[in-house]
């Protein structure tokens, strides 16, 4: 054997086995994890702002992030959950939730500091304006108005979504409702405004009132605003819903295959956040614990639910993307118009204080909701990241409901109790739809009597009819080599389901599925149980799409 | 043991047990998770955009897409029938929302205009607009073909327009949707024919110098959502104008002009019905005529599409517009269209039964409030035309 023969050996040796090594053991000791591990310190992330029509241009026609469709969340944890990591951290489902801890939110204090507030930066393009200023504690908040006429509309529907949003588990500011005084507010020194078509100079009174004039204004004289704390950290930037961040080595799973930004559409359907993009997010870089991460948060509900921030929501906003199908214009332009959209048709409620929503939500379809702009993980997002997403909303009570609202302070009991009445029906036509499109099996457990236990999340939710039966393939399975070995099948009408006698085996791999019932139901979800000192612990669980 | 045997032995045994060091190190999913955190820290790059987001940026931020100040490409047209222009503009803001704004551009018939527009339309509360123009001209080719609406396709004459136009406007919006403007224009007007069909008389106005002051009183009332591009709402206007040549040729005449747009949106603007009615009357000082260039006429892109530019002119015409729109996407338009129109020598000479007519199928490529690009084809008695525009129709 010569050195160069023996080196290439040697080589192959080692790749092979570090790659078997890789491949095939299954489960690690401290799995399943619910934390995601962040073990680098972010030391050089830069602030980068996205352009936001390019991010438009780019997801319209480049379609960008991975190009194979299909596969799988690549951070969930080896019982298919998403665990808390920058994006998301668990709440419904998963602590005990609420309607005053929905109401909460993301709040930790009650609002700016007593005193002036000093404005420092002035939003002057756009339709409705917007401050940034410090209140007399030097704490910076943002303040967002109403359109003329649209009194409560954007500002209360920010708060109600910012509060749903924080229950299911994203990271979202911390809001509170007040009434602005004009003479309250003081020019910063520093302070510049750039008037559209004009460049920057400083601040002046006039400027206050101009943008002022744009704003929805109460008989007294005083606004109605929201005010919204800023997040904790240095902002680098915003969510972007492909690839990963160049600077942060703690991430290292592309954004288009984690689950919560899949998912993600779910709950902006469900509140019909149809301007669900990156810009109305934040990546903030935060220090705690010594560790400096980015962490994520979701901005800017102002075009959620009945409104579209600068009016009532337009008709076709929820049901179609900013630029429509190729094909379905071309069917519509061949049909002579013949082929009308649901939204032109159907009945609208609308009230100055929630703006407009369609008046029947029963038959609403979620698969077919459209943000203005969809991103890369929409686009991978599948069935069972859509089943992940409605379990979250099968937590929601409608109770947390009606809390969120009324946080919303839309001062009109009519147009509230239509409001969370819309968004309890959405959310339930989104368990109709999302949890029974897969095997709606969850919480799967062994006991030490052999006893498996398991629910049926869409006959739990009361969108579908129990399945007839159950069959159970029951397999040792050898972790090492994660291969398994079927031992017995079973069948029981409902859960539990009794274990079969098995040869001695650290692990067990149960495949359940439903004996008639959907389709869907048919296809095997596999759960992964470990054996401890005291019965059995589940440490795996995979759904089919 | 020979030692060159020995060697790569002992390299072998290494690699070996490295190996499996390698595979325990993750012992833990956070192990192996750190591990790959820890090979990108060994390899972080700069968060920023793309190339391809620098170039979509830099175009971004061009003034004709940000309406910010500077130099801008234009296109459009330099002169009814000249074909599609190009040139170059250069806009410069000021306080209030005034603007002052330049443009060049030529013409595929090497036609050419110069043009610059001072404006300032938030006077007084945003009741006041004022505008002062200033506007040369170079048309080429321009058509006439003789008087009447039985002029033949074949008797097809062509002129060069040099016009020299210092302008302005003011309106007062007295109310919501209520416009009511006066004008002034001064105009020299030169034209040329290298080729005569028409003898002089029988095409007034044409060959010579002839300086118009021209003063218009216009009121509208327009309750479209947007003049540029709108589904629903109206536009109603008259205007009378007074066309007085000073240079002591016999052209000096008066015009009224009275025009309505009517649109009907039907399921939730899924259709609209839309009708246009446009009439303009002139009566020549005695012993005038109204010369050829100021004339009114049908035939073009907004007038009877399916005709030839200018292919009916005289002192009088009558336009009437219907169109089926539906909207296959928010930024496009469809509509069926049928156009009626007749020009006569004298309005009591307008005959229903003498209408020249056209029908036809566009689609519009829109934003919210303004048209891109008008696409249609149409037919008439003298066969098929196709219109490229950048406005609507009307």
């Amino acid at each position: 054997m010569n050195m160069r023969t023996t080196l290439l050996l040697a080589i192959t040796i080692a790749i092979s086995s570090l790659t078997l090594g890789a491949q095939t053991r299954r489960f690690y000791p401290d799995d399943p994890i619910w934390r995601e591990p962040v073990t680098q310190d972010v030391k050089n992330a830069v602030r980068y702002e996205p352009d936001l029509a390019y991010q438009t241009i780019e997801n319209l026609f480049w379609r960008p992030g991975d190009k194979v469709l299909g596969q799988r969340a690549k951070n969930v944890n080896t019982v298919d959950e998403v665990p808390d990591g920058p994006y998301f951290t668990n709440r419904a489902g998963r602590i005990p939730l609420t309607p005053a801890i929905v109401a909460r939110g993301a709040n930790v204090d009650n609002g700016p500091a007593p005193g002036k507030w000093t404005v420092v930066s002035a939003k002057s393009d756009g339709v409705t304006p917007g401050f940034t200023i410090r209140d007399s504690a030097n704490q910076l908040w943002f303040i967002k108005f109403d359109p003329p006429g649209w009194r409560a509309m954007a500002t209360g529907s920010e708060i109600v979504a910012a509060k749903l949003f924080w229950a299911v588990g994203y990271y979202t500011a911390e809001y509170h409702v007040t009434q602005l005084v004009p003479s309250n507010l003081v020019i910063g020194k520093d302070t510049k405004i750039t008037p559209p078509g004009e460049m920057p100079r400083p601040m002046r009174p006039s400027d206050i009132m101009w943008l002022l004039g744009r704003a929805d204004r109460d008989p007294d004289g005083s606004y109605r605003v929201i005010l919204s704390k800023a997040a904790p950290g240095r902002p680098v930037g915003r969510i972007k819903f492909h690839g990963t961040r160049a600077d942060d080595p703690n991430d290292v799973i592309p954004h288009e295959h984690r689950r919560e930004l899949r998912g993600y559409y779910v709950f902006a359907a469900w509140l019909n956040h149809v301007d669900a993009k990156g810009i109305n997010s934040l990546s903030s870089l935060v220090t705690e614990n010594g560790r400096s991460f980015i962490r994520n948060y979701l901005l800017d509900f102002g075009s959620t639910l009945g409104s579209a921030a600068v009016g009532p929501r337009e008709g076709w906003e929820g049901y179609e993307a900013l630029v429509e199908e190729p094909g379905e214009i071309g069917k519509r332009a061949l049909s002579l118009g013949f082929n009308i959209p649901v939204w032109r048709t159907q009945d609208y409620f609308e009230s100055p204080s929630i703006g407009r929503l369609p008046r029947d939500h029963s038959k609403w379809n979620p698969e077919e909701w459209w943000p203005h702009i969809t991103n890369a993980a929409f686009r991978h997002m599948r069935p069972d990241d859509n089943f992940w997403a409605a379990t979250k909303l099968a937590a929601i009570s409608d109770d947390m409901i009606r809390a969120a609202v009324a946080e919303g302070k839309f001062g009109d009991p009519a147009s509230e109790a239509f409001l969370a009445k819309a968004i309890s029906d959405r959310r339930l036509r989104i368990l109709q739809t999302f949890l029974p499109k897969v095997n709606p099996i969850v919480d799967p457990t062994l006991d030490r009597n052999g006893r498996l236990s398991f629910r049926n999340a869409a006959v739990d939710a009361a969108v579908a009819d129990r399945a007839p039966g159950y069959r159970a393939l029951w397999y040792t399975f050898d972790n090492d080599a994660n291969r398994a070995t079927l031992v017995a099948t079973t069948e029981e009408t409902q859960s539990p389901m009794l274990m079969p006698a098995m040869p001695a085996s650290e692990y067990i791999q149960v495949d359940l599925a439903a004996i008639g019932g959907p389709e869907a139901w048919t296809k095997p979800v596999s759960a992964y149980f470990r054996r401890n000192s005291g019965g059995w612990t589940l440490v795996g669980f995979e759904r089919q799409p | 043991m020979d030692a060159r045997r020995v060697k790569p032995l002992i390299v072998l045994i290494a690699v070996l047990m490295l190996a499996p060091a390698d595979a325990a190190a993750q012992s833990t999913r956070v192990d192996a998770i750190a591990e790959e955190q820890a090979e990108k820290a060994k390899r972080l790059g700069v968060e920023g955009p793309s190339e391809a987001e620098k170039i979509i940026r830099q175009v971004l931020l061009s003034p004709l897409l940000t309406g910010g100040d500077g130099l801008y490409p234009w296109f459009g047209s330099v002169y009814g029938g000249t074909g599609m222009g190009l040139g170059v503009g250069f806009l410069k803001r000021l306080e209030n929302a005034a603007y002052f704004n330049v443009q060049s551009g030529i013409s595929i018939n090497n036609s050419m205009v110069m043009r610059g527009t001072f404006a300032a339309p938030e006077l007084w509360r945003g009741m006041l607009q004022m505008d002062a123009n200033v506007q040369w001209l170079d048309a080429k080719g321009v058509s006439f073909y003789g008087f009447g609406q039985d002029s033949s396709q074949e008797a097809r004459d062509r002129y060069d327009l040099n016009p020299v136009e210092l302008s302005t406007n003011v309106t007062f919006k007295p109310m919501r949707h209520v416009f009511v403007t006066g004008s002034y224009a001064y105009q020299p007007i030169e034209t040329e024919r290298e080729a005569p069909i028409f003898e002089p008389a029988d095409a007034p106005g044409l060959d010579q110098d002839l300086t118009f002051h021209t003063s218009r009183a216009t009121i509208a009332y327009d309750w479209r959502p947007a003049p540029g591009y709108s589904t629903r709402g109206g536009f109603y206007r008259a205007s009378f104008e007074r066309n007085f040549e000073s240079g002591g040729q016999p052209y000096s005449f008066n015009l009224q002009e009275y025009e309505l747009v009517q649109q009907v949106p039907l399921v939730r603007e899924q259709f609209v019905l839309a009708a246009h009615a446009l009439m303009t009357l002139t009566q020549a000082d005695a012993g005038h005529d109204v010369p050829v260039m100021l004339a009114p006429f049908l035939g073009s892109g907004s007038t009877l599409r399916a005709f030839g530019n200018r292919r009916f002119t005289d002192r009088n015409r009558v336009l009437v517009t219907g169109e089926y729109r539906w909207r296959p996407s928010r930024y496009l338009d469809m509509a069926l269209f049928l156009d009626a129109g007749q020009v006569a020598a004298d309005r009591h000479q307008f005959d229903t039964k003498e209408f020249d007519v056209d029908w036809g199928i566009g689609a519009r490529f829109h934003g919210p409030n303004f048209n891109a690009l008008r696409l249609e084809f149409s037919r008439g008695r003298e066969g098929f035309r196709m219109t490229f525009a950048g406005s609507q129709p009307f």
